[in-house]
């Protein structure tokens, strides 16, 4: 009993290895989970911005969109890893070429995600409305260099 | 000698007083209208997104001191400093050079400017608007930056070839309101057929360069730095025929897609230095006037939006016409169609303006070319 419990343990820990490395990242994995995170960053600013202009009601949601938008603020920074620059990707190769200028813009983001959770949460709505144009101008400021437009 | 002298000094007095009180009266309504005008012309600085184009691109770049590179299929322009420095900016410059400049795409000395400078927008404006920014530009402080001359093949080398062009396409009838629209209506159609210059880079261009009105904002596959702009009429699909009137004030005031993601680009320097700095009644009349403009079926609608991420549709499949995914995915056949087309617009280009035949070659290093074949690198 006491055996196979071991062994049980054994194995997990053996296929946990396993997946782990079955796992190592590929960047086209990579690069899909960057633009889904993305995404939802994207999804939580419209929702917010919805409540905050007063187009939909549920001002008891908001808390929750600016915590998420906090926690993935925080997460950018391994968004990144190299060799993720070419593939089905819009990310510019400009971003591995320049660390420290889009280092800057990754923690200029987590901030602004921040200032607006901790705005939201003292429920001052005049600080809420300049974080939220802060967020959106760090979104917009690292698009405009970093990403790749339509072409 | 008078026979009554106290009459004379009287009236002279009295004419003294009244010259003075109406130079004075006139001083202080000169000065209150010229806060006005300042004021009025600093807006319009904004509303012109003037700042965007003449200003560096360095983080320490001093605003309106010139010196931005500005990439085009005619060849790399450099714009100007527009401060009222006399050796390397505007300094002398009087209300009728502005006029010419802005209104005409004339220089002081008649020569004309290449269109980059978008005059042929900036035609339309008031001459009252003309006069607020000339004298909002001369109150900034003198800053010596001298701009380095433009890059261009030798059939642009002389301004004096952009005549013919002129000729051609350029209209300098200023704004008429339309009568049977209301006035914010008329107020969208002015800011952005002329100080937005919106159609500058959303309308498509006919192959000498110039603006086709018939399909205004309609798309631009051929954008300034090679970007394919989006259309911007009520298309359904391929336009922003879904998009509330919320969410354009919100996109005109941050930058925010309806889809929650914030735009990239040269739209978020129109934002950051043109349409967020504009008043709520601005902004409106510009999404009032947005939203007249019917759907075109235009064969090429510009770029697909991004908000194509928010229909979970791959950016080419929202495009109706299924073009884009033509230019997208340059198959050998395809290649062959862009490679005709590109050979095209260069061959017309050089009739029109007597380009270098050195185009025509795929390895050219001819400014003029250096945009077809990043186009063709593009594929
Ligand atoms: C530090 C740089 C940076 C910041 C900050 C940033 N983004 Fe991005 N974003 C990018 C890059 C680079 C891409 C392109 C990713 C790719 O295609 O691999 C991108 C892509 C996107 C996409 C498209 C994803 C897809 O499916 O193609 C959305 C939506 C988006 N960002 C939303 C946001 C929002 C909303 C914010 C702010 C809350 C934000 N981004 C902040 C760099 C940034
Ligand atoms: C798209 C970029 C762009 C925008 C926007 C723009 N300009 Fe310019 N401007 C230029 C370029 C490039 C030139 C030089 C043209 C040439 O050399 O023929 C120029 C030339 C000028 C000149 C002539 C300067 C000289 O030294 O002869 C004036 C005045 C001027 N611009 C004012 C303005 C004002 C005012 C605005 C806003 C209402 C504005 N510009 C917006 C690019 C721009
Ligand atoms: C310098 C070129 C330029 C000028 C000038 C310009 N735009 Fe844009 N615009 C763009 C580009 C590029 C995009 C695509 C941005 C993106 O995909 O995020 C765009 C996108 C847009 C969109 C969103 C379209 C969509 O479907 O995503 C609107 C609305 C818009 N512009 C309105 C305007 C208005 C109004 C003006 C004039 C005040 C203007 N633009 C002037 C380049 C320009």
């Amino acid at each position: 009993m006491r055996r196979s419990r071991l062994t049980t343990l054994l194995t997990l820990a053996t296929l946990a290895f396993a997946g782990n490395s079955l796992a190592a990242t590929t960047p086209a994995d990579a690069i899909k989970y960057r633009k889904a995170v993305m995404s939802a960053m994207a999804a939580h600013t419209s929702a917010f911005s919805l409540i905050s202009f007063g187009r939909v009601e549920h001002q008891g949601h908001m808390l929750a969109h600016v915590d998420a938008l906090a926690v993935l603020g925080t997460q950018l920074k391994v968004l990144f890893p190299a060799g993720t620059g070419t593939g089905d990707t819009d990310a510019l190769p400009l971003i591995w070429q320049e660390q420290a200028r889009f280092g800057e813009l990754l923690t200029a983001s987590e901030k602004s995600t921040a200032d607006l959770r901790a705005a939201v949460a003292a429920g001052d709505k005049a600080a809420t409305m300049k974080a939220f144009k802060a967020v959106g101008d760090s979104c917009k400021g690292c698009h405009d260099r970093y990403r790749k437009e339509n072409d | 000698m008078s026979r009554r002298p106290w009459l004379r000094v009287e009236s002279r007095l009295c004419a003294a007083l009244l010259v003075w009180l109406s130079v004075s009266t006139g001083t202080a309504a000169s000065a209150e209208q010229s806060a006005d005008r300042m004021e009025r012309g600093r807006y319009l600085i904004h509303a012109g997104g003037c700042i965007s184009c003449h200003t560096a691109d360095r983080p320490d770049a001093i605003p309106l001191a010139g010196g931005r590179r500005l990439e085009t299929p005619f060849g790399v322009f450099y714009s100007p400093n527009l401060t009222p420095d006399p050796k390397t900016g505007l300094g002398g410059w009087t209300d009728a050079d502005f006029n010419a400049a802005l209104r005409h795409g004339r220089a002081p000395d008649g020569s004309p400017y290449y269109p980059v400078f978008p005059y042929p927008a900036y035609a339309g404006m008031s001459d009252r608007d003309v006069a607020a920014i000339a004298a909002w530009l001369r109150s900034l402080p003198p800053v010596d930056n001298p701009v380095p001359a433009h890059e261009l093949p030798w059939y642009l080398g002389s301004r004096w070839v952009m005549l013919g062009w002129n000729l051609l396409f350029f209209d300098s009838r200023p704004f008429t309101a339309d009568p049977a629209r209301d006035t914010d209506w008329n107020r969208g159609a002015y800011l952005v057929r002329h100080l937005g210059h919106c159609g500058e880079c959303h309308t498509p261009r006919n192959l000498l360069g110039a603006r086709d009105d018939s399909r205004e904002l309609a798309g631009n596959p051929d954008g300034p730095d090679n970007e394919k702009i989006p259309n911007i009429r009520q298309d359904r699909d391929g336009g922003i025929g879904r998009w509330s009137i919320e969410d354009l004030l919100l996109f005109l005031e941050m930058g925010m897609l309806p889809d929650g993601d914030f735009t990239g680009s040269s739209m978020s320097a129109v934002i950051d230095d043109n349409t967020s700095h504009l008043t709520a009644d601005d902004r409106r009349a510009i999404a009032v006037y947005l939203q007249s403009l019917a759907p075109l079926d235009s064969p090429y609608s510009g770029a697909p939006a991004r908000t194509a991420h928010f229909h979970h549709e791959s950016r080419a499949g929202r495009h109706g016409s299924g073009q884009q995914s033509a230019v997208k995915v340059c198959r050998p056949q395809q290649e062959q169609e862009k490679w005709q087309e590109c050979l095209q617009r260069t061959w017309f280009r050089w009739i029109a303006i007597g380009c270098s035949p050195a185009c025509m070659w795929p390895s050219s290093t001819d400014p003029g070319c250096k945009h077809r074949s990043m186009h063709m690198a593009s594929c």
